[in-house]
């Protein structure tokens, strides 16, 4: 009987042993694969951010409506970068040649308290905001129509603007820039529309990705003149790890309970039965805050969901949404 | 000799009260005014959805500083249509609303709106349609400027709001726009969709405080924050050539009625994003 204890007491015994084994073996599992996800997503190290404030559109903003994809999601990227905006250093030596380049005279320049340098000479204006590095640059010229003036083309606005940002080195180096033109025109009746300048528009990419938000314009005037200049790009820094981003499901699902998304909507109707999701894309959304401060400081990843409306009444337009593309466990406040 | 210089003197004063003066005229005290709406869902029940009116105009107001004495700033359910077509808007130099602007297919009557969700009193029932004449500030109603009526100052005016200036390229809303147009100088606003971003208060207020002119000021501010995918987003300044460059510390004689003038006006617009 004794012995028979002894027995089944080392019988039990055993199989306690190996539930621990199979307890430690799962442990040192969990473990690994807690570790190996955290190497790859970085968890735990990245810096929390704050919500992506987006302005919303002025238009009508869908409420209750079915979505349909058709969009290939498959080659979205699971995980992005985030970038820590820091201002461009303006010191006396940045002024001074910004005077240079844009024939304004240096002497007599005082930095105001409120961190702007104003100079305003023989028609030109130029504004150094040394707090964010911004800078505004006009003549009288700009956006004004006299008989004769003439502006040249889309294409060779666009050879003059590279080429005076090449020569003074005006573009900062860390990013490629896609280039729109906007313009200006002046309308003396209702058919009649003169161009009097084409706003030449560049827009930081970084690692392919555009960032909507910061931007430098090269006003060109008549015959190719230079009539304004407005730098309002900042430097970006990486930081720390990979975050991931949203599942689509979970944008889809967002989508529909309306939280915090910028719309488009063409044309403005009311009424939205159907959105169908033809392209989505990621790009960075970066604040740029006003010319004295700075706003948000972070350049976050956002996704942007483009394609065909279809409202109630049939009619059917077109439709665009910028949604913040950061999973929310990285988000404060989440 | 004394009345030779008496002369003169008198002279001098004449031939330049004869050339300046029609064309120039410099501030004393300017008055400013405003209007903005942010709760037309969560408060007025309007299905067009909250929107940061009120923001835009308080940091607008801030950023201006004492470049205006500000008489009035009316928000959300004290914000309402007849400060735009009565006496308010009327009152002071530089008028601003932001909130939701509505064309001629919400109003239904042919015309385009700034529109609210109060109606003229601060008190429910809000908001009963989009077309309703109580929550739309409609071209016809306002008659804007110096020929408007006694005391009537209004010199420029900003509408930080959708299509309030639009006309769809249709010569019929273009005549009906010029109704605004009875003294005032200079009317900013969007000729498209748009997306308020309150920053663009701060900055355009600031650009007029400045000294720059009004039209540059607003087509600054817009190209800074009219930046995301809203294909062709139209700023629109329209009024008077004459005067095209008024800045606050130097502007234009008011002028006649557009109806009455119509070869002495224009508009300029600013094309961003272009499709």
């Amino acid at each position: 009987m004794v012995i028979g204890m002894k027995l089944l007491i080392p019988a039990n015994g055993g199989n306690a042993m190996k539930s621990k084994m199979k307890i430690s073996k799962i442990i040192i599992l969990i473990l690994m694969l807690t570790f190996v996800s955290l190497a790859t997503s970085g968890c735990g190290t990245q810096t929390k951010l704050p919500s992506l404030k987006l302005p919303e559109f002025g238009g009508f903003t869908p409420r209750n409506f079915e979505i349909q994809l058709n969009a290939d999601v498959s080659k979205l990227p699971k995980y992005a970068v985030v970038y820590k905006i820091a201002p461009q250093k303006i010191n006396r030596q940045t002024v001074e040649k910004l005077c240079k380049i844009f024939g304004v005279s240096s002497s007599a320049i005082s930095i105001k308290k409120d961190g702007f340098v104003e100079k305003k000479q023989n028609g030109k204006e130029l504004y150094i905001y040394t707090n964010t590095g911004f800078y505004e640059f006009s003549t009288q010229s700009m956006y004004h129509y006299s008989p004769g003036k003439i502006v040249p083309p889309k294409e060779e606005c666009i050879k003059i603007a590279k080429s005076f940002a090449e020569k003074y080195n005006l573009l900062p180096k860390m990013y490629s820039y896609h280039i729109d033109v906007n313009y200006i025109t002046f309308n003396p009746s209702f058919n009649k529309s003169i161009v009097t300048d084409r706003i030449v528009t560049f827009k930081p990419v970084v690692n392919g990705r555009e960032i909507l938000g910061p931007k430098f314009g090269i006003t060109i005037g008549n015959e190719g003149e230079i009539e304004g200049v407005n730098n309002h790009l900042y430097n970006i820094t990486l930081l720390k790890g990979k975050y991931a981003l949203k599942s689509i499901d979970k944008v889809i699902t967002e989508l529909k309970s309306n939280k915090s998304q910028q719309w488009w909507i063409k044309p403005d109707e009311p009424d939205v039965e159907k959105i169908i999701v033809n392209k989505v894309e990621m790009e960075y959304y970066g604040d740029i805050g006003t010319s004295e401060k700075l706003g948000q400081p972070f350049v976050q990843p956002v996704y942007y969901l483009s394609g065909e409306v279809v409202f109630k009444n049939s009619k059917k337009g077109e439709f665009g949404v910028t949604i913040p593309a950061v999973d929310n466990r990285y988000i404060i406040g989440n | 000799m004394f009345r030779k210089i008496t002369i003169i003197l008198v002279c001098f004063i004449f031939i330049t009260s004869i050339t300046i003066l029609p064309f120039q005229s410099f501030a004393s005290t300017l008055y400013s005014g405003f209007d903005g709406v942010d709760h037309y869902k969560s408060i007025g029940g309007c299905s067009f959805g909250d929107r940061y009116g009120v923001e835009y105009i308080n940091k607008l107001n801030n950023a201006l500083g004492s470049t205006f004495y500000n008489l009035f700033s009316y928000e959300d359910k004290y914000a309402w249509e007849t400060d735009l077509t009565g006496t308010a808007a009327n009152s002071v130099d530089f008028f601003a609303f932001a909130g939701h602007g509505v064309g001629p297919g919400i109003t239904g009557n042919g015309n385009g709106a700034a529109h609210f969700f109060a109606q003229n009193s601060p008190d429910p029932p809000y908001h009963p349609s989009h077309s309703a004449d109580a929550v739309n500030a409609d071209w016809s109603e306002i008659s804007w400027g110096s020929h408007a009526g006694s005391n009537c100052e209004l010199k420029w005016a900003t509408m930080y709001c959708c299509h309030f200036l639009q006309n769809y390229g249709e010569q019929t809303y273009y005549n009906r726009l010029k109704h605004i147009f009875d003294g005032v100088h200079l009317v900013m606003g969007f000729a498209s969709g748009m997306y308020l971003n309150s920053y663009e208060g701060a900055e355009y207020g600031r650009f007029i405080a400045q000294g720059r002119s009004f039209k540059k000021a607003f087509f600054d501010a817009a190209w800074e924050y009219q930046t995301n995918h809203y294909p062709n987003t139209i700023a629109r300044v329209m009024g008077a050539i004459k005067s095209e460059n008024d800045s606050y510390w130097s502007y234009s004689m008011d002028p006649d009625p557009w109806l009455q003038r119509p070869d002495e006006y224009g508009y300029w617009d600013e094309v961003i994003n272009p499709s």
